[in-house]
């Protein structure tokens, strides 16, 4: 295979056999948009979407930790102007 | 700042009886006292204003005026420091030297048992024990002691210049309310291990001011590292706060309530006691001299103070003079001594005869135009950075120039309202909006008119693009108003802070800006729960657990709630759970526990899914390198999940998939065996052998590469070995 692409990696995600129970993430770094098609826009960016670990729903996705920083100067540099939250 | 040694109650313990008791009689002891009556008497004191104001009333001129100054730098002061600034007012400090030739230390010792001082700390200094100590005053006699008394200078006045400058209050608290706003739209400053802001923060503070990196010019004026010298003296004002040990913020003070002379004595104050920050670049060798700042910089001031009546210009050298006059026989930047020695026989006469004295006359006058010489070469030097720097910056001097150089100076109205404080004068009327929005989103201010709130407003809205003396030029941008939003929540405020003439397009391009702000956010520490499938999410969520559905599994949580968490918890702050396998052929598998959510994906990106387990091969790997991923990140995120280490050869393995091979080479070469290794050894360290040489397989065999094998033959039947052809 090559590299599956992202909605595979949000299938294999939703389909993890192995998790029988509820797991609490906590600290996880996450970005999340208004409308599904600019999660669509931001992965299809190759710099933004590499920082993209993985996709939870349409809007929301996992942001590889350490790259939280990189992402926000990347989505600025996009011409977007996003919100960032510490909590 | 907290200054957790304001009062005298926790220290008194320290000081021995007999201090105790000296202190306690200007608060009415009589005779012989315990300690602890001592420390009674002198602790309850403190708490009747009365009875401090009749301590007060007490005290001669000297400690008086020691009181004033001690209050001018928030309670603590090097004695020192006191004594110089008490000679620049006017005052004369006991010069009387102890039994060692110290003349500061009955001076801090006179303080101290006069009750109004104690030391910081409990030193013995050499011999003496009040040697230049630091002493700090109790807070309840400092809020009582009154405006220092000067004894007034009149100087000759200097024509006025034809090149003047100064700085309207307005722009001094723009700067200071910008540099807090910068700090805030940075998120803080990141503090070092030794509580110091980290240099790269600094670097940014920096650059978001537009500011020089070592210098910055204000009017031209050179003013040295004023981020680092500010961001101190806002730390100790308390509008910069310590969050923990890691994180320097902006405190709840509001910076911008302040009147401009009380925003700016409040700096002045904490600028004075600065010691990591100097006024010009120090060579490496003097770093001691910077203590020797406070004592100058108060120095200034009190003379200042004492030229208070006159709004006439002064020239640099004249008032140089003047602080010469009253401090250059005693202090220098060197320390509390004058930079070239006093003539041994103008000293005390101590063991000398008149006779003696008459046969070995001193020139007094001599060594002081020689102390003046010096004195123009180092202190006027330093008056002159001081006088341009935080002195123009902070509008307390009006300055004239004169060849591109400060040759004169005066002080502003504003010195006059920081340094000899009256009652407040009834609030000029203020104009609601001192400010005209133009349709390209340009804000002009007019400065005369603006209140310290109304600066900060625009600091936190808007970007500052241009101030000079009257007017000050900002732009709203998507940038500031993202910010606006952020700490402010909404925009509607901001629109009734601005008043009603917002031109309609800059209202309509505000609110799109505000609506594509809120179309991304980014959160660094969420909270997430994950369920085996969709109907045990949806149970979840019936049962009250608060938060989000996010896709089919997943609920982001509102807040953290420790009752509603699930067993497992994989926080992203910590390494990755062990939960992974791989063999030499590549295989990787879930071989335990709860991978995290970042597991899965990283997998499918480098490796082919196959049934429940992954593959790694030379098409996975190479592609997700095309794809721009690196082989170190995943090799280091897959070895923090694996149960044991990576086999060697398939880091080797996956860095050629990579792109990256070992450096390999295969070839023809005949090999030449020894029987005693020791030749094989003096062959490898021969000049004559060793370049034919190849390489060594083992302590008794040698490579030879077929083109060099003619030559070593030659060389080895030159050398009387006889090598036997094989042929395996």
């Amino acid at each position: 295979m090559a590299r599956q692409p992202k909605v595979s990696a949000t299938k294999a995600a939703q389909s993890n056999a192995l998790e029988a129970t509820p797991v609490l993430h906590t600290n996880l770094p996450v970005i999340e948009v208004a409308e599904s098609w600019l999660l669509d826009a931001v992965l299809s960016d190759p710099a933004a979407g590499r920082t993209i670990a993985i996709r939870l729903s349409e809007r929301v996705a996992v942001v590889t930790p350490g790259q939280l920083d990189a992402l926000f100067t990347r989505l600025r540099k996009l011409g977007h102007v996003p919100r960032m939250l510490e909590e | 700042m907290e200054q957790p040694h304001l009062r005298f109650d926790p220290y008194l313990q320290q000081i021995n009886s007999n201090d105790l008791q000296r202190m306690a009689r200007i608060w009415g002891a009589r005779g012989a006292l315990r300690k602890d009556a001592a420390m009674i008497m002198i602790s309850e004191g403190l708490t009747d204003s009365g009875l401090i104001d009749q301590v007060i009333a007490q005290l001669d001129p000297v400690e008086r005026a020691a009181l004033s100054l001690m209050r001018r730098t928030g309670g603590i002061i090097r004695s020192s420091h006191l004594a110089i600034a008490l000679r620049a007012a006017g005052y004369e400090p006991p010069t009387e030297p102890d039994m060692y030739g110290n003349s500061l230390a009955p001076f801090a010792q006179r303080l101290c048992e006069r009750g109004i001082a104690v030391p910081l700390e409990q030193r013995y200094g050499y011999f003496s024990p009040y040697n230049d100590l630091i002493i700090f005053s109790d807070q309840r006699l400092l809020a009582r002691a009154p405006a220092l008394s000067v004894t007034q200078i009149s100087l000759p006045a200097a024509p006025e210049p034809n090149e003047r400058r100064f700085r309207r209050p307005a722009q001094v608290a723009l700067d200071l309310i910008g540099v807090v706003e910068a700090i805030r739209a940075l998120g803080g400053l990141q503090l070092t291990k030794s509580s110091a802001v980290r240099v790269t923060d600094l670097r940014k503070l920096t650059k978001s001011l537009g500011w020089g990196e070592a210098e910055a010019h204000f009017d031209g004026l050179l003013f040295m590292r004023p981020a680092q010298a500010l961001v101190e003296t806002l730390t100790n004002t308390g509008h910069l706060v310590a969050i923990g040990t890691e994180r320097l913020s902006v405190g709840a003070a509001d910076i911008a309530a302040l009147p401009y002379p009380t925003l700016v004595a409040q700096v002045l104050g904490q600028f004075i006691g600065l010691q990591s920050w100097y006024e010009y670049d120090l060579p490496y060798w003097s770093e001691t001299f910077a203590n020797t700042g406070t004592g100058m910089r108060l120095a200034i001031l009190a003379l200042f103070e004492c030229l208070l009546d006159t709004t006439s210009f002064l020239s640099l050298e004249t008032f140089s003079r003047a602080l010469f006059d009253r401090i250059g026989q005693h202090y220098s930047l060197n320390g509390p001594h004058p930079r070239i020695a006093r003539p041994w026989n103008m000293q005390r006469p101590r063991g000398r005869t008149k006779a003696d004295l008459k046969t070995t006359p001193f020139d007094e006058q001599a060594w002081l135009e020689r102390l003046w010489t010096e004195w123009r070469l180092y202190e006027e030097r330093w008056m002159t950075y001081a006088l341009a720097g935080w002195l123009y910056f902070l509008g307390i001097v009006e300055v004239g120039i004169e060849d591109g150089q400060l040759s004169a100076l005066r002080l502003t109205d504003l010195a006059r309202a920081v340094l000899r404080p009256q009652p407040p004068a009834e609030a000029a009327e203020l104009v609601s909006q001192p400010w005209i929005i133009q349709p390209n989103y340009e804000v002009v201010v007019y400065l005369e008119q603006a209140a310290p709130a109304q600066l900060a407003l625009l600091e936190r809205a808007a970007e500052r693009v241009q101030a000079d003396i009257h007017v000050a030029r900002y732009r709203l941008t998507r940038e500031s108003i993202a910010r606006w939003i952020d700490r402010s929540g909404s925009l509607d405020g901001l629109f009734v802070a601005l008043g009603s003439n917002i031109p309609q397009n800059v209202i309509a391009t505000m609110r799109e800006w505000a609506t594509q702000h809120e179309r991304i956010t980014l959160r660094r520490r969420a909270s997430i729960i994950s369920y085996p499938h969709l109907a045990a999410r949806d149970l979840a969520l019936s049962n009250g657990v608060s938060g989000r559905p996010i896709g089919d599994r997943y609920i982001l949580l509102d807040t953290l709630n420790p009752s509603e968490h699930p067993t497992t918890v994989i926080n992203y702050l910590d390494a990755p759970p062990i939960t992974l396998k791989i063999d030499e052929h590549g295989q990787v598998e879930l071989v335990r526990g709860q991978p995290d959510l970042l597991t899965e994906p990283l997998l499918d990106r480098w490796a082919e899914r196959i049934d429940d387990h992954w593959k790694l091969t030379a098409a996975s790997v190479g592609e997700a390198s095309r794809r721009g991923h690196r082989i170190e990140d995943f090799l280091r995120e897959l070895d923090q999940r694996l149960t044991r280490i990576i086999p060697p050869v398939m880091t080797i393995v996956l860095r050629a998939w990579a792109g990256a091979p070992a450096q390999a080479e295969v070839g023809r070469v005949s090999i030449l065996r020894l029987a005693d290794a020791h030749v094989a050894t003096a062959l490898l360290a021969s000049k004559r052998f060793s370049p034919l040489i190849r390489g060594q397989a083992g302590e008794h065999t040698l490579l030879i590469e077929q083109a060099n094998l003619g030559k070593m033959r030659e060389l080895l039947a030159w050398a009387g070995i006889s090598a036997t052809e094989i042929d395996e």
